[in-house]
């Protein structure tokens, strides 16, 4: 069945891992839709640099594309995936057009978009969803994002009111994703959680234009009801995250069951980890950031408890005692950071430590008695908010 | 985690694996790729380690994978196109290591020549039907068009390809070491590449 997408071409880096490839919300979920077997058009911008780029990825991942002109690259330059990126290139580019019986369509950067569709999906990414509404004609109409802009465009703190705000935008279908957790589904027949898929490794950058790619896969091109179509983007969103590539086909097999949403006592993970520097502060606050991000309570000895003699000993276990996970980080061999891991590893706490080289002879005795030790920052952050919510939920 | 490879290469100059002042970055080029649109026949043959060859070809232009000893189409990968593209325009060559399967990621790191060993067996593919093999039927080595590697008989028709070590094989018929294939099984066929 055809789709059109209509989204942005961008230039994605970033220095840790290293990233350099040409997508953007457009053409990766135009790239998962291909790949879930649609014939899809890709209606977008791109300058003159970057034209031949785009072809050949294009041609790559089996996408039609109609381009139109823009006056330079536009690049979204991350230090790592948990970072906010800084954007490059904003020039104008004239507005673009979509019609075709299924529409997905993202907020771009350069330029706005109207679209005339039977069935429209928008993500509208930092654009006003009022604005694309009023631009767009559809007989049915789904709202995908996130739950930060969800808050920003209602200005509602609860997601329930937020997403329910959303629907009498007006929508039929408006999705919440909450990073880590999953997300709430709103529509005539009232509003609905669903879980996220874990998965050992995690390349977060562009898993948001996946599940909304999965989403209108199910949602809007095969019929399915809007609970089905979310647990299907979360899904796709995984496979997407795993395989660090919007064709994602070759790894929706490999997830396991999702994580029920938390409905009791909401995961919370204890940062463990030194901060008696400028660079170890500065990686305490980029972590927890993150893990607020994805949709998790945090207890950061530094933020929670602050710097102090012995008296900070006994105010920190107080607070491990009431998380459900430990991130730690080990780089240093910290002593109260590895003192907290085994604190946690007794009282059967699960924790997740991250360090550059996971070999390391001196995190013996963490393996070793079941923690799991990686090199990548962004798995390390979602496998503690994945190992708080299955701690919640049996808790 | 993969390095990057640095700065943009230069837009001229450069001999294969050149030295210093020749084209930036690309000597040193490593990184990580998601393999993009896989054959999943061959995709379920290959393991970690699994040595693999990226060929810049196709309209437009590509990167295409293949597996090094079958010279099958692994799959394609679209990281670092542009850089990857001027690089190989500029005569660097660069192959990939397979790390995960499933899904199949890769290690794409510069390609150091090597001189395939001879004699040297490989699988005759595309067979023209009708074409009647016999063991110890010669025929010569050419390359076609797009620089691969074909067997020819002696009226100049073609009579099959060879898939197998793609950049190597194609390296020494181009360089004049390999130049006779022998049918050894006709049934498979395989054939014996010499001199």
């Amino acid at each position: 069945m055809g789709v059109t997408v209509i989204g942005g071409s961008y230039r994605e880096t970033c220095r840790e891992p290293s990233i350099d490839r040409l997508l953007g919300s457009g053409m990766r979920a135009a790239a998962t839709l291909a790949d879930l077997g649609h014939d899809t058009q890709l209606v977008t911008c791109i300058d003159d640099d970057t034209s031949d780029e785009l072809s050949a990825v294009a041609h790559t991942l089996g996408i039609r594309v109609a381009a139109h002109t823009r006056a330079e690259p536009v690049t979204f330059a991350y230090d790592t995936p948990l970072h906010h990126p800084n954007t490059y290139g904003t020039s104008a580019a004239s507005p673009l057009h979509a019609a075709d019986s299924a529409v997905l369509g993202f907020g771009m950067v350069e330029t706005q978009w109207s679209a005339d569709a039977s069935v429209l999906v928008i993500d509208p990414q930092h654009a006003s969803v009022a604005d694309l509404l009023q631009r767009c004609s559809a007989g049915r109409t789904a709202i995908v994002l996130n739950e930060h802009e969800a808050r920003r465009i209602t200005g509602e703190h609860d997601l329930t009111a937020a997403a329910q705000a959303l629907l009498a935008a007006p929508a039929n279908v408006v999705v919440v994703k909450q990073g880590a957790v999953g997300g709430l589904i709103a529509s005539a027949d009232g509003v609905e959680a669903f879980g996220a898929h874990a998965t050992d490794l995690v390349e977060p950058l562009g898993s948001g234009d996946a599940f909304s790619a999965g989403f209108a896969h199910a949602w809007a091109l095969n019929d399915a009801d809007p609970a089905t179509a979310a647990r299907f983007g979360s899904k796709v969103a995984a496979a997407h995250s795993l395989a660090g590539s919007p064709q994602v086909t070759q790894s929706l097999h490999c997830l396991d069951d999702p994580l029920p949403y938390p409905t009791g006592q909401w995961p919370r993970v204890y940062l463990a980890g030194p901060f008696f520097d400028l660079a170890q502060r500065t990686l305490i606050h980029v972590v927890r950031h993150a893990l607020l991000q994805i949709g998790v309570e945090v207890f950061s000895p530094l933020h929670d408890v602050g710097r102090g003699g012995d008296e900070v000993a006994v105010a920190d276990l107080d607070g491990l005692a009431g998380c459900h996970s430990v991130l730690a980080l080990l780089d240093g061999a910290d002593p109260g950071t590895v003192f907290e891991v085994g604190w946690a590893t007794r009282e059967g706490i699960p924790v997740i430590g991250f360090a550059d080289s996971v070999d390391d002879h001196g995190w013996t005795m963490i393996r070793g008695t079941g923690s799991r030790v990686v090199s990548d920052l962004a798995s390390a952050v979602y496998s503690a908010a994945w190992a708080a919510m299955r701690r919640a939920a049996s808790t | 985690m993969g390095g990057s490879g640095g700065g943009e290469p230069t837009s001229s100059g450069g001999s294969q694996f050149g030295g210093p002042g020749e084209v930036l970055g690309c000597g040193s080029l490593e990184f990580q790729a998601a393999l993009m649109s896989p054959i999943p026949t061959v995709a379920s043959t290959v393991a970690i380690g699994t040595d693999c060859e990226i060929l810049l070809e196709g309209t437009p232009p590509q990167l295409v994978v293949y597996v090094r000893r079958s010279g099958e189409q692994l799959g394609a990968i679209t990281e670092r196109m542009m850089i990857l593209m001027r690089c190989i325009g500029a005569g660097f060559a660069y192959e990939a290591e397979v790390i995960t399967t499933a899904p199949i990621r890769l290690y794409v790191r510069p390609r150091n020549p090597y001189l395939l060993g001879l004699p040297f067996t490989a699988v005759l593919s595309d067979v023209p039907a009708g074409a009647m093999l016999t063991a110890g039927d010669d025929f010569d080595l050419r390359l076609d068009s797009g620089g691969k590697v074909v067997a020819v008989d002696i009226f100049g028709s073609d009579i099959g390809r060879i898939r197998a070590e793609p950049v190597a094989l194609a390296d020494a018929v181009r360089g004049g070491t390999a130049r006779r294939a022998t049918v050894h099984d006709p049934a498979v066929p395989t054939v014996i590449v010499t001199r």
